[in-house]
């Protein structure tokens, strides 16, 4: 994305295009989940090291993103979720730190947006950091983490880009009960988003 | 239609997941499982039990799915129409279900309106996906109550499968193509050559590709169109290497269609690439998922076995037992399946070797390497064991060493099934095939090399510790490059199992330690109870014995490492000569240390990670809930950890010769921090294996650093057969600088406190001790010091002191030691970086002393970790300790300082980064006890505490220089 695509697309943001704020957020997205690989790379890589069920769970995605084998459109929304979860982290953390820049930032991007909306906008003029990836991963360990067997390994499916009917063949298991864990999820991370925005 | 007052009780996800889960099992299994065997119990019709809705609306929600699947592909009955009135529907609700059916079912519960149109949407959905398409109209008529709530949701569905439809719109465009007669057929039906014929013509191979069903059908249309332009078609053997150098088709799926064979090259889901082995109980490809895009091991069941249905229900069965061992030490079963009469089983796919190809071709292998590979085939085998599933046919052959250096133990629980295969097969009366004949003679005669002597009476009836022995053989093979009874016929061998004595692996290795050796002799016992009685124990008698070879291999005598020798002869009050000339025989080997920062850096300053002891944090749900279930979770914990600790253990032999800079030189913007103090953990993140060939690092440019290693006895008096996980947490920091490769082991010292030391021994030892390494004028460049598992006193003090234990009896600590104490000894250090790492918990004022030997009711809450922990003990055969509950700030030590924690990917690792991803992940993990450990960065002046977040700028001044924002600690 050259400079003045961003600037366009900012400005076209601004004017309250919601394709605009789509179309910014992929190609953020997009980077991100590269340097989240990166920054995986290095603990992924690691030839000894901890093999915990969690790390195997999502290797396996990483491994996908490196191959390019996967796809951010069909399960689009489950990873901007969860960056926005991620970078809202942040955020807040930093905020917390920082009674100026709260009262700078976050009063006036309450103010004007949504959460995401707000996200869209700074992400529109910078590059995702290596530090917001890193947030990432630890995200989506953690989110992993509380999760049965199975359980990670259909969120890891469907990290990867597989549809419910893919992941139900897959793990033996009904789609029902494919749906009523992403759903679960999705649930927890919007009220997660909600909780750290309301900060 | 029931409506009335919602029950908003709710079951907690941990009680709701396993109901569902073995309702769909059981459903898998065997149809139409009652729904009522699910619900929890109600007293009477009339009272409802928190949950029950809530449960029931999970079950149809399953239930309907699973029955209009069912009903979609004919196996339900169908009587059942879905319009009918609801007295019409008897229970349980068969095929084509509707809520109905399941309200007459549970008259008496009640379904608040949002789950009512849930359940509608759901049905809807189940309909529209697998059944009759039904109507929104009629979903109105049923339920007027819901109003437009419900269209808005079925409108949603609709727009969900919409897109469904979407995604798959290129399948189904060429499917629609087809069936027009203007397109052209992908071969010519009049010159199809007869299948099992070699090919000839174009059409012959395009024909036999149409079969194969390896090209769509789209491609090969497009493919006939391309060819039929061409001035003169070429030969099918043309064609098929076109296809082939083009990436189309595999060597393998070339030769088989020029042979004529079609059949098989694609099996259920999976395309077969190629060949690439022969098993007992039939051919393994390697294929790939079609749409999945993985890589497969696809074993495929001999023919002659596909014909015995009880063989296959019972190959099912193991299969889905064996999908169940999900352990990276362990090829995960993947998949089932069966096209046409070929049965078929999907395992990962792992790139490597097997460890008998391994010794073929690169011969007998070091000791180490041996133990690790060992190591890592018992984790897997003892996450198989407490599933309750036996190997059965451990061997070398069945261990496969991936590209990334994990073991993986390969075929698990399906020895027993090629058993009862071949049985069956025979019994079945049927001539044996010659092929069936012959890979069952060659399997027999492969796997009696490694065969238990018991199981060799009574094949069906072994148990875990057939494995051990198998395993025990599996080393011998390993370490001499051959079976340990190898030679002669098959029935000498068989009677070698049961009455010769194990041969000595000592005699044919020296390097084997007699410890290394006893531990084989058990393994080969011919009595089952006299082996180590689970993989467990044999992985603690393993590990053992893989420390002390670092130990003899680095000429070091630290016993404690190694758990063996005499207490007194241990360590000696540091008699300055010997410990000089362990340091100055190092010394000597090493060029002489430059030292690339000493001078212009007037002091520097430790960096003081604390972490301070132990608080009770509120856990996540889901982690509660997991803790819950304590045991299996425990258990799982200890899994990860003790792979982890496995795998840390690293492979010294190899990475030591690399020299790859682990802790490496401070870049020059480090350095360029001028007369500041700076403080900083350098580390370059290990690169992913595999490693390029190494590049010795020249020796003038060799740093050497060390470390000091201290852990305290955490145990409780007089439980030493308890592990000393402080031991631990030093020993994994320990094994990741080794095998790092930059620190030598030489350079890495261990103290361990013995619970049976004298009163203060340990702690004046380890003072004295130190203070005469950091003070040693030929100290290296980098210096780590580790404390693990120490007491800090006093925790509403400002000054930091350590507890050096050895006060057994008493209340008064007879050695502390003052973290200030600590920072004086590193500033007369030359090292121009230090680093200092604690681990501690703190002391409640109230608190009786850790090391009481009193009763141990009266504990204070800062130990009810510990004791807990300690009085776990009597279940200790189900091994419910959980390492990383303690090892927490260990591991992640050590995760950090390979490089996981360089956020900024500029290849090293400085003391904030290192601190930041302590502070993330150790403040994160709670353990199972919900406690959780807050790391804090303390400066140096006052050892005041930092905040967590800080601009991560690089200049000194905003490291440790500004004090002024002591205090804040981020709880």
């Amino acid at each position: 994305m050259t400079q003045e695509d961003s600037i366009d697309l900012a400005a076209r943001l601004r004017a309250g295009d919601p394709l605009a704020a789509d179309e910014l957020f992929d190609r953020y997205l997009h980077r991100l989940l590269a340097l989240a690989r990166n920054h995986l790379s290095a603990r992924l890589g690691r030839r000894i090291g901890p093999e915990d069920v969690v790390q195997s769970a999502y290797r396996s995605f990483f491994c996908a993103v490196r191959e390019q084998r996967f796809t951010i459109e069909k399960s689009g929304d489950l990873w901007r979720l969860l960056a926005a979860v991620a970078i809202n982290k942040l955020r807040s953390q930093a905020a917390r730190h920082s009674a100026k820049k709260r009262s700078l930032v976050a009063e006036e991007s309450c103010a004007a947006a949504s959460g995401e909306q707000f996200l869209l906008a700074e992400a529109a003029a910078r590059e995702p950091t290596p530090i917001e990836a890193a947030a990432l991963t630890e995200l989506v360990e953690k989110l992993m983490a509380g999760l049965e067997p199975l359980q990670q390994q259909m969120l890891d499916l469907r990290l990867q880009g597989h549809t419910f009917e893919e992941i139900a063949e897959l793990t033996s298991r009904s789609e029902r009960t494919v749906r009523r864990l992403m759903d679960r999820i999705k649930l927890e991370l919007e009220e997660s988003l909600k909780e750290d925005s309301a900060l | 239609m029931p409506t009335g007052a919602p029950d908003d009780r709710v079951l907690p996800l941990d009680e709701l997941d396993p109901i569902l889960e073995r309702f769909e099992l059981a459903w898998q299994s065997a149809p139409f499982p009652r729904l009522e065997d699910y619900l929890p119990a109600g007293d009477s019709a009339a009272e409802s039990t928190p949950g029950r809705e809530q449960v029931l609306a999970e079950l149809i929600k399953i239930d309907l799915e699973y029955c209009w699947r069912g009903a979609c592909s004919g196996q339900s009955d169908p009587a059942a129409v879905a319009s009918a009135p609801a007295e019409a529907y008897s229970r349980p609700p068969r095929g084509k279900a509707t809520l109905e059916q399941y309200w007459a079912s549970f008259p008496e519960l009640r379904f608040a309106d949002a789950a009512t149109a849930e359940l509608a949407a759901e049905e809807y959905r189940v309909r529209m996906r697998w059944g009759d398409r039904p109507s929104r109209s009629e979903y109105r008529r049923r339920f007027p109550q819901l109003g437009d709530a419900l269209d808005a949701a079925l409108q949603r569905i609709d727009e969900e499968l919409g897109e469904a439809q979407d995604s798959s719109a290129a399948v189904a465009s060429v499917s629609l193509r087809r069936s027009e007669e203007t397109i052209p057929l992908p071969f010519n039906p009049a010159m199809a050559v007869q299948a099992g014929r070699a090919p000839v013509s174009t059409e012959d191979l395009l024909f036999l590709l149409h079969e194969s069903r390896l090209v769509s059908a789209a491609s090969l249309i497009e493919l006939r169109l391309t060819i039929s332009a061409t001035a003169q078609p070429p030969e099918a053997r043309e064609l098929a290497q076109d296809l082939v150098s083009r990436g189309w088709l595999t060597e393998y799926q070339g030769q088989e269609l020029l042979q004529g064979r079609y059949r098989g090259l694609v099996l259920g889901e999976y395309a077969v690439l190629e060949k690439v082995g022969q098993g007992g109980m039939g051919v393994v490809f390697k294929a790939e998922h079609r749409r999945m895009e993985r890589l497969v091991a696809l074993k495929v069941l001999a023919p002659e076995f596909s014909t015995n249905h009880d063989a296959i229900s019972r190959f099912h069965r193991e299969v889905r037992a064996a999908a169940k061992l999900l352990h990276p030490n362990i090829v995960l079963a993947l998949d089932a399946g069966q096209d046409g009469d070929i049965q078929f089983l999907a395992m990962e796919f792992v790139s490597g070797i097997d460890l008998r190809r391994l010794v073929q071709e690169q011969g007998k292998l070091p000791v180490r390497k041996a133990l690790k590979y060992l190591l890592q085939a018992a984790e897997g085998l003892d996450f198989a064991h407490r599933a309750g599933i036996v190997h059965r046919d451990v061997k070398p052959a069945n261990l496969l060493l991936d590209v990334h250096g994990t073991v993986k133990v390969a075929d698990m629980g399906l020895a027993r099934l090629h058993d009862e295969l071949l049985r069956g097969a025979q019994a079945a009366g049927r001539p044996e095939p010659v092929a069936a004949d012959l890979t069952a003679a060659g399997s027999i005669l492969g796997t009696v090399d490694y065969m238990a002597p018991e199981q060799i009476l009574n094949p069906r009836d072994v148990d875990r510790r057939a494995d051990i022995y198998s395993l025990g053989c599996t080393l011998h093979f390993l370490l001499t490059g051959r079976a340990p009874f190898a030679g002669g016929s098959v029935s000498d061998k068989l009677l070698a199992h049961r009455e010769a004595e194990p041969p000595s692996l000592a005699a044919a290795r020296p390097d084997v330690s007699p410890r290394l050796d006893a531990v084989f002799r058990r393994m080969l016992q011919k009595q089952p109870s006299q082996r180590p009685s689970s993989a467990r124990m044999l992985i603690e008698e393993l590990e053992a014995c893989l420390h002390e070879a670092d130990f003899t291999r680095h000429g070091f005598s630290n016993a404690e490492y190694s758990g063996e020798a005499e207490p007194s002869t241990e360590l000696p009050a540091v008699a300055p000569a010997a410990v000089t000339e362990s340091g100055g025989s190092v010394a000597d080997e090493l060029p002489a240390p430059r030292r690339l920062w000493q001078s212009p850096i007037a002091w520097t300053v430790a960096i003081c990670l604390v972490l301070v002891g132990v608080r009770f944090a509120k856990v996540t749900r889901a982690r509660h809930a997991a803790d819950r279930n304590s045991t299996a979770s425990a258990d799982k914990l200890r899994e990860r950890e003790e792979t982890g600790a496995n795998r840390a253990a690293g492979d010294a032999d190899e990475q030591h010769d690399k020299a790859k800079p682990f802790l490496a030189p401070a870049p020059s913007n480090v350095a360029a921090n001028g007369g500041t103090a700076v403080a900083a953990v350098v580390a370059e993140p290990i690169k992913p294996p595999p490693v390029a060939t190494p590049t010795p690092v020249p020796p003038q440019e060799r740093i050497r650093k060390w470390a000091f290693l201290i852990a305290s006895d955490c145990r409780e008096a007089g439980t030493t057969d308890e592990p000393n996980l402080c031991a631990a947490d030093v020993r994994l920091v320990a094994d990741t600088l080794i095998d790092s490769g930059d620190f030598a082991a030489q350079d890495v010292w261990i103290n361990i406190e013995r619970a049976d030391e004298q009163e203060g021994e340990h702690g004046q030892r380890l003072q004295a001790e130190l203070a005469r390494r950091l003070a040693e004028p030929q100290a290296a460049d980098l210096v780590l010091v580790f404390f693990s598992g120490f007491r800090r006193l006093d925790p509403t003090s400002h000054e930091w002191q350590l507890d050096l234990p050895g006060t057994s009896g008493s209340d008064e600590p007879s050695a502390t030691l003052s973290v200030a104490r600590l920072q004086e000894l590193l500033k007369g250090c030359a090292a121009a970086k230090k680093a200092l790492v604690i681990d501690v918990r703190p002391i409640e004022r109230a608190s009786p002393p850790l090391y009481s030997k009193g009763a141990e009711p009266s504990l204070g809450v800062a130990f009810e970790g510990l004791v807990t922990l300690l009085s776990s003990k009597a279940s200790q055969a189900s091994m419910a300790w959980n390492p990383r509950g303690h090892r927490v700030f260990g591991y992640y030590l050590a995760e950090g300082l390979q490089g996981a924690a360089d956020y900024d990917h500029d290849g090293t690792v400085d003391h904030l980064e290192l601190y930041r991803f302590l502070a993330i992940n150790v403040s994160t993990e709670a353990d199972r006890l919900g406690r959780r450990q807050t790391p804090v960065l303390l400066d140096d002046e006052s050892i005041g505490v930092l905040p967590l977040i800080r601009a991560a700028a690089p200049a000194a001044d905003a490291r440790l220089g500004a004090a002024g924002a002591a205090g804040t600690q981020n709880p």
